[in-house]
């Protein structure tokens, strides 16, 4: 049975054939090939995958974020009922900055270095969204009382994402704070206009691990309390698996393998998501997989079938056939297998432990990723 | 260390860099050949006259005192006696100097108000027509020396369209309603109250100034691009526009700033340039400016004019490095805290 149809019930985003491609010297790079997904209304939805797997050039085509020549951008997005892609650029701004906020990678760049941190993100709170606000329009607010509003906003929202001494920060600058005050920074500033979703790519990554950890309780709290629809970006399944009430694992520009969080996690399908499950450094003592043999494919001529069969321990000819289909588990999970197949014997189809030992089995294999 | 401790420190630095370069400068000039005191005299002189002189202006004392001898002077504003003008340095000084001044100011500001708004319309449109045709122009000004430019433009707007005057600062007629108060004429006629004499003014500056700044809009025009194409690709001006803030502020107040700093280090580094270059368009313009009292006083080997104009120009680059710091301090926090951190 295939799944095409996006899983979300009730969705707030969705995204069907999307195809994205980059042209360039050396040709044309088919990155994107052909990926659906959706976000339902208050839910917190993971695209997981290794570096390179076109996580982020998804999320940047969804926000418009590509220069376009280079990059080629086919499908549909649609979001609460809109269809994104045949806006005009000043309507997308509206929705974008009105309704869509993110959070970048990385928050030793994501903030301006010579501003303070009260005038950025007041000026977010004042003008984010109004992206038609003229320059006398902008001085006249400025220099009103809305400004003043506008800044007690901030301090609140500062408060709120658990910032140490908010009104010292807002008259601090970017290179005077701690990774995780950036991060928190950051997360204030993508939630100052009210937003319905909220794109968080790679977020608390760069930071070290008790601080990534205080920032993803906070961002839990946060989602809840603000009703917010979350798509996180991350090569971190743990990170998937600490907030995200489903996932998308991704691969070589296409989604291998989607299911609710806890089903991928005690029952992952693909030979990849096994793989990277496999990579999880674990305290029990087992023996930890060194990750998955190979890298990432080359996009200017990507392998013709399964994009994954290159690195997958149980390829046949067949893998390299044509693109499997994506077979559907239960009702809201698919893989894109031909292992599963409803002609494949149950135990034909790989189990964790058995793709673990073959990555241990190897000798020199490339991590993952992480 | 605060960035103003920082500053006074940079003070200190300025201070024996300039005692450095008066030191060489007043040596060289020393020991050059050619007697001052026979170029003083001219060639009629009987030798006891030069003799005589040299004695009167400590020229057969050892370098080095003579050397304190003129710091001792410096230090009351006393810069010797011109050969050339048979007036004191420090009065001809007074006396040209504003007019140089006058020309670069009105120069670099042109420099700016032209660089870098093209520079910044340019990486809006990169590779686009107008980008193209900023370069174009950036290549022209770069490449083509500036008294050649100086000339070309008294061709067509003083002698073809005789829309401008080419020489001078002020036409004859205006000069008796204009009394001295700065040495700078713009600001002269504004406080005398004449008007025409100050469009007059504008007129006659307009050419020289234009013709000197050209190689500056190129340079900052280049620069500021480069960096404004830089500063656009970083994530925080991506999120920036990702938040919905209206493009133009974007551009001009979020992503200029960052890409100013890179501008302001080369303005400074081109005022001195100007200095320099102020030299071949005042010669074109017959402008009465510094520049043309110094060459004129290195080729006569007018010691104490050539030492008093190279110490004046020395001064007015330190001057102008050092308030660049300060707008720098001013516009790149992270110098400012870097400097306050570091102790």
């Amino acid at each position: 049975m295939k799944l095409d149809e996006p899983v979300a019930t009730d969705p707030l985003l969705t995204v069907k054939d999307l195809e994205v491609g980059f042209e360039s010297f050396d040709g044309f790079a088919e990155v994107i090939d052909g990926v659906n997904l959706s976000i339902g209304k208050g839910e917190v939805v993971t695209i997981a995958g290794e570096t390179g797997c076109g996580k982020s050039v998804t999320m940047k085509s969804i926000l418009r974020l590509l220069n376009q020549p280079p990059a080629r951008v086919n499908g549909e997005i649609t979001f609460d009922g809109t269809e994104l892609l045949s806006l005009s650029d000043s309507e997308f701004e509206r929705v974008k900055g009105q309704r869509m906020s993110l959070v970048f990678q990385d928050p030793m760049s994501s903030l301006n270095p010579t501003f303070t941190i009260g005038e950025q993100l007041t000026d977010t709170a004042q003008f984010g969204g109004d992206s038609d606000t003229g320059v006398i329009e902008f001085f006249r607010r400025k220099f009103s009382s809305e400004r003043d509003e506008a800044r007690e906003r901030v301090l609140e929202m500062l408060r709120e994402v658990q910032m140490p001494d908010p009104e010292n920060i807002m008259d601090s600058y970017p290179s005077q704070l701690s990774g995780g005050m950036r991060q928190r920074a950051l997360i204030a500033q993508a939630l100052l206009n009210e937003p319905d979703l909220l794109i968080a790519d790679e977020i608390g990554t760069a930071l070290d691990v008790t601080i990534h950890d205080q920032i993803l309780d906070l961002l839990k709290d946060l989602i809840e309390e603000h009703d917010l629809s979350v798509l996180m970006i991350t090569h971190n399944l743990g990170v998937a698996r600490q907030v995200s009430d489903r996932v998308y694992v991704m691969y070589g520009g296409r989604i291998v393998e989607t299911a609710p969080t806890e089903e991928l996690f005690e029952n992952p399908k693909h030979p990849y998501t096994q793989g990277l499950i496999a990579s999880i450094p674990r305290l029990t003592g087992d023996e930890m997989a060194e990750g998955i043999d190979g890298s990432i494919p080359e996009y200017l001529d990507p392998p013709r079938g399964c994009r994954f069969a290159p690195r997958c321990p149980y390829a046949t000819a067949e893998c390299e056939q044509g693109r499997p289909e994506m077979y559907q588990g239960t009702n809201q999970s698919g893989v894109e297998c031909i292992l599963y197949d409803e002609t494949v014997e149950l135990s034909d189809r790989p189990t964790v432990e058995e793709t673990r030992s073959h990555m241990t089995r190897r000798s020199g294999s490339l991590m993952g990723d992480d | 260390m605060k960035y103003w401790q920082y500053l006074v420190r940079r003070l200190a630095g300025i201070l024996v860099s300039l005692i450095g370069l008066s030191i060489i400068i007043f040596t060289t000039s020393r020991v050059l050949p050619g007697n001052p005191a026979r170029m003083a005299l001219g060639a009629l002189a009987s030798e006891e006259q030069v003799q005589e002189l040299a004695a009167e202006m400590g020229l057969n004392k050892p370098i080095p005192l003579q050397y304190l001898d003129y710091m001792q002077g410096l230090l009351v504003g006393d810069l010797g006696t011109s050969l050339e003008t048979k007036q004191a340095v420090s009065t001809d000084i007074v006396n040209y100097l504003p007019a140089t001044l006058e020309l670069i100011t009105v120069s670099m500001f042109l420099t700016v108000v032209i660089g870098i708004p093209l520079g910044v319309i340019a990486a809006q449109n990169k590779d686009g027509l107008t980008d193209n045709a900023t370069r174009l122009l950036a290549f022209f000004s770069v490449s083509v020396p500036g008294f050649f430019i100086a000339i070309m433009f008294q061709l067509i707007f003083g002698y073809l369209l005789e829309w401008l005057p080419i020489t001078g600062r002020l036409s004859a007629e205006h000069a008796a309603g204009v009394s001295k108060f700065t040495g700078f004429l713009l600001v002269d006629t504004i406080l005398s109250g004449n008007l025409a004499a100050h469009l007059d003014a504008w007129a006659h500056i307009i050419l020289p100034a234009l013709a000197l700044s050209l190689a500056g809009i190129g340079q900052v025009m280049r620069i500021t691009r480069s960096s404004m194409i830089d500063v656009k690709d970083q994530d925080y001006v991506e999120a920036e526009r990702g938040f919905g803030l209206p493009s133009w502020l974007v551009t001009y107040k979020y992503t200029l700033k960052n890409a100013f700093i890179p501008t302001l280090t080369i303005l400074g580094l081109l005022y001195a340039s100007l200095l320099g270059n102020a030299f071949l368009i005042e010669l074109v313009f017959t402008w009465p400016g510094l520049a043309s009292y110094g060459v004129t006083a290195v080729l006569n080997n007018d010691f104490n004019a050539v030492v008093g104009v190279t110490m004046t120009i020395g001064i007015a680059f330190v001057s102008i490095n050092f308030l660049v710091d300060i707008l720098l301090g001013r516009v790149d926090p992270r110098i400012r805290l870097a400097m306050e951190e570091a102790t």
